[in-house]
């Protein structure tokens, strides 16, 4: 607590004195247990138990244990799905070396690289489904509306032979930024150190490698929305992954065993991933982590800028086109494309905010707004907890656990959770949404916060609780954890969209409803797509440092 | 740019209190599902805001519309605006009875089976008229060319215009519905009775018959027809409704596009002068009479049904209420037969005329067949026989393989 006994005087008074003696006593203790229930109620009812249900369905067949799965491995749109959903692990590690070049070759632009790096983080705060819409406008397949229709001729892009391209682009410009900012993060921290790849010296970005490599290709194994709303249903048998396949087969037949072989098949996969993650990610003990420095007085060198210059172009454009066609009228912005002068206005934004636009707004920032504060009441004990509070062994286990279930796929606990919701009429209200949210995203919020506390520069014993929450060394953890969760669920369209149904409107179902006549709604769907992407991207470019230091297991010194 | 887009939603504000209003759950709001999205959806608002301003929220749901019916729901929609009758029909149990007064006995015409046991669940609010290709004055008048009759004189037209440098046709294959809506004016109206057949039992072997070959036969070489898509069926493939009608109102690049009467939203929009369009019925095959095919937007109430929902449906039953709609963006021939048609375009009066005179109308199979018409039956089939069409199929080839996967999916979906 702090006591001002005087303007401008403030005496803080903390518990860390008295941890020495009471720390063993029976009702800490107590406490401990009681932080624990909330975290342990979110994930045992919304996420551990439906789960447990879905591997039961999984297993249960004619032919015990295995008849789905024999099954799944004979069906050709199954099949065809998992390779689709491999193809995305390869974009990604593409992803991941690019980004790594670009990292390395940014320490070498000296001040352009606060240009680069804000241009890069931009996209990232924007919706998968976001994005997904934007590279449908600028590859739209009339050329007197979509970009490149317009520049190259020819070529069909949505068509069977360039959607892969579109989908990539897509991803790619959603994630690179990520990828770069933590590898220069790294990069700037490892303080020189190289590794040889065959005869080559390469700067060695540290343990932060492992954070992004697992984070971009579990995205990429969950890409879901993004192939969604990019691409025409008719050529949607080309870029089925397995989380739409999944998708199409409960809708397909009320057969609970089909899925769920194949919601199981890709939980495995992940889970290893996430495994061999953890793994590779020690947090370093007592590393005075600094976000890396956007004042670079190097000089830069002669391909400074034409790097900066190709990179920063191609990756504000997508962003230029959005915002263009939203100022268009929505008849212009169904018409003709975004460069055009006829018709700028704020048409769009009239037209989607007579409808729907501002209700799915204070829809999503209710939701948003309560997964968070429900995060927050539950990650934070449990990551106090799992720092100070239990025995080793069982903090151990219970990392391992969370870590899991950090990365499990929403297909994992969507189907009984439909179920269960459907039968108590919870289907279309918003408070049961939040909380399904709250307990996807617990896990990781959790371990966020305990590598951070880990790293934190270490005292006599535990710091007390309250001191979380307070100005000092963990805030900054805290900060990027709520700015995480808002953007993810704000952002999030496929655990509204599977579980919880329409009624709950937020606006990346809205904003998935109005996609239905794409090219024609060009103007309310680029213009709501603003709205939706404005709140997120303000959010991270103002905490970007936060969320960098959050994220790699650091803790800033205010 | 940012900044300024941050500036927008100021304007938005007063509706925003609204909208947080009725996410607290505050205030008797009827909560209304439509598939509708655009244009036709600020339409709907506009007509809701005639009597019920500030009294409901709209849940735009395209195509995934028919879940909102599926499970009993407390926050779900009081309100559904269904586009496929199948829908209804599958979902009675979750539905409650339309109020007193609002049933006519003209929408018997229109699907009788809304009605059970005495009771009414469906109101047909928005009809459509499929059975109809639009073309461009202009250009049939420059080059004295005739609306066709039959299906040989379509074919002939077809090769004349290619001939004279213009495509044909514009089609938009993305959206499965359009090529339903395709193939279902062939079947109907030239193979009626195997028609009939498909829609009244399920029987795999129908779709292996002569004239469902045939009509897979006949849509194929049409599609297949050099020059006669606009982009060609590549492009085809991965362009919209609205898109292809665009293709002939707006670049001018095609002469004709088969699309129901709401096509006449997307040319009031987009046109330079929608004048210059008109419509000509789908031809049979040797053009003799035969119904038309139709699709309703049907409203229904989910139960417990609240009574401002009941009044909200008592207003939209009303002869007077598409009226905003239809002047304003237009493509609306009401359901009510009281509707004053003094607001339609010449083109909607008379295509509203032919619906309510015509002997017969009939809902097309897409709608009828429920998931075996949807997406992953016909709706797919034809999207597949349009794609092995663009890699060079021929009509024989693509029709077979039709037949085939329509078997499979009638196994699959049965």
């Amino acid at each position: 607590m702090e006591i001002e006994t005087r303007p401008g005087l403030r005496l803080a008074v903390t518990g860390i004195e008295t941890v020495g003696g009471l720390d063993a006593g029976q009702p800490r203790q107590y406490r401990n247990q009681y932080l624990l229930a909330l975290p342990a109620v979110l994930l045992l009812l919304l996420l551990v138990v439906p789960m447990v249900w879905t591997f039961g369905w999984a297993l249960d067949d004619d032919m015990p244990l295995v008849g789905n799965f024999v099954t799944m491995f004979t069906d050709g749109a199954a099949l065809r799905s998992a390779w689709h959903s491999l193809l995305w692990v390869g974009i990604a590690l593409a992803l991941i070396v690019v980004g790594y070049v670009i990292a390395v070759l940014s320490r070498h632009v000296g001040k352009l690289w606060r240009v680069l790096l804000y241009v890069l983080i931009l996209p990232f705060g924007a919706s998968a489904l976001v994005s997904g819409a934007v590279f449908r406008l600028i590859f739209d397949p009339n050329p007197e509306r979509g970009m490149a229709s317009a520049l190259f001729g020819g070529a069909t892009w949505l068509g069977p032979d360039w959607i892969w391209w579109v989908l990539a682009s897509a991803f790619s410009w959603s994630w690179l930024g990520f990828v770069v900012v933590l590898f220069r993060a790294g990069l700037d921290r490892s303080g020189g150190s190289v590794f040889r790849l065959g005869r080559w010296p390469l700067p060695r970005p540290g343990p932060v490698t492992a954070i992004v490599v697992l984070t971009v290709l579990v995205a990429a194994i969950r890409v879901f929305d993004l192939v969604l709303v990019a691409t025409p249903a008719s050529i949607q048998d080309d870029v089925d992954v397995v989380g739409l396949q999944w998708l199409r087969m409960t809708s397909r037949s009320g057969d609970t065993g089909g899925p769920a072989a194949l919601a199981v098949s890709l939980f495995i996969v992940v889970a290893v991933l996430s495994a061999f993650g953890m793994r590779g990610s020690r947090p370093p003990v007592d590393d005075h982590l600094a976000p890396p420095s956007t004042s670079d007085r190097t000089a830069p060198r002669w391909w400074a800028w034409p790097l900066v210059g190709v990179v920063g172009l191609l990756w504000i454009l997508p962003l230029i086109v959005l915002v263009a066609t939203a100022f268009h009228s929505p008849e212009a912005a169904g018409s003709v494309g975004w460069w055009h002068t006829a018709g700028v206005g704020l048409g769009s934004f009239l037209a989607a905010g007579a409808t729907w636009l501002w209700p799915a707004v204070a829809g999503s920032l209710l939701i948003a707004g309560l997964a968070t504060a429900l995060v927050l009441a539950a990650a934070v004990p449990a990551a106090y907890l799992l720092t100070w509070g239990l025995p080793r062994r069982v903090s151990r286990v219970l990392t391992a656990v969370l870590a899991i279930l950090a990365v499990a796929p929403v297909q994992m606990y969507a189907g009984p959770l439909g179920e269960v919701f459907g039968g108590l009429g919870l289907i279309g209200s918003r408070a049961p949404l939040a909380l399904v949210h709250a307990a996807a995203g617990l896990p990781f919020a959790t371990l966020v916060l305990r590598t951070a506390f880990l790293a934190a520069p270490s005292r006599r014993g535990r710091p007390a609780f309250d001191t979380m929450w307070r100005r000092g060394p963990y805030r900054t953890t805290v900060v990027a954890v709520v700015v995480l969760e808002f953007v993810l669920v704000w952002n999030d369209f496929i655990v509204a969209f599977l579980i919880s149904g329409p009624g709950t409107s937020p606006l990346t179902l809205m904003l998935w409803g109005e996609a239905r006549q794409f090219g024609a709604s060009a103007g309310t769907i680029a213009a709501s797509a603003v709205v939706s992407a404005l709140i997120p991207v303000a959010l991270l470019v103002v905490t970007w440092r936060k969320v960098v230091v959050g994220l790699t297991g650091g803790i800033a010194r205010e | 740019m940012l900044r300024a887009a941050a500036l927008a939603p100021v304007g938005g504000l007063a509706a925003g209190c609204g909208g947080l209003a009725r996410t607290a759950g505050l205030g008797d709001f009827v909560r209304v599902a439509v598939s509708w999205s655009g244009a036709e959806l600020a339409a709907f608002a506009r007509v809701l805001d005639e009597r019920m301003a500030g009294a409901y929220e709209l849940i735009p749901l395209g195509d995934d519309i028919g879940a909102a019916l599926g499970a009993r729901t407390t926050g779900g929609p009081d309100v559904v605006a269904v586009p496929q009758v199948g829908h209804v029909t599958a979902n009675l149990a979750d539905l409650a009875p339309l109020p007193e007064g609002v049933w006519q006995d003209d929408y018997g015409k229109i699907w009788e089976a809304a009605s059970v046991g005495g009771q009414h669940y469906a109101l047909p609010f928005k009809l459509a008229n499929t059975s109809v290709v639009w073309y461009r004055t202009d250009v049939f008048a420059r080059h004295r060319l005739r609306p066709p009759a039959t299906w040989d004189e379509w074919l002939d037209l077809n090769a004349r215009l290619s001939r004279l440098g213009m495509a044909p046709l514009a089609l938009g294959g993305a959206d499965g519905w359009v090529l339903a809506q395709f193939f279902e004016n062939v079947l109907l109206r030239s193979f009626r009775r195997t028609f009939d057949l498909l829609t009244g039992q399920h029987d795999a072997t129908l779709w292996q018959s002569d004239d469902v070959r045939a009509s897979f036969r006949m849509v194929a070489s049409m599609w297949g027809g050099a020059g006669t898509l606009t982009g060609g069926p590549q492009r085809a493939l991965v362009q919209q409704f609205p898109d292809a009608v665009l293709e002939m109102c707006r670049y001018g690049r095609a002469a004709m596009v088969q699309a129901p009467d709401f096509a006449e939203s997307v040319i009031r929009r987009f046109a330079p002068d929608p004048r210059l369009f008109d419509t000509f019925t789908f031809p049979s095959r040797d053009g003799a009479d035969a119904p038309y095919a139709i699709s309703s937007d049907l409203l229904v109430l989910t139960s417990p049904a609240s009574d401002q929902a009941k009044e909200m449906i008592r207003y939209l039953a009303s002869r007077a209420a598409p009226v905003p709609w239809i002047r304003g963006i237009g493509g609306f021939i009401a359901a009510n037969p009281n509707t004053d048609s003094r607001y339609y375009s010449p083109t909607l009066r008379r295509l509203s005329a032919e619906l309510r005179d015509h002997h017969e109308i009939s809902f097309g199979l897409a709608d009828r067949l429920g998931r075996l018409g949807g997406g992953e039956g016909l709706q797919r089939v034809l999207q597949n026989l349009l794609r092995a069409v663009a890699e060079g199929a021929g009509p024989e080839q693509a029709a077979d393989d039709a037949c085939d996967a329509m078997v499979d999916a009638e196994h699959r979906t049965g």
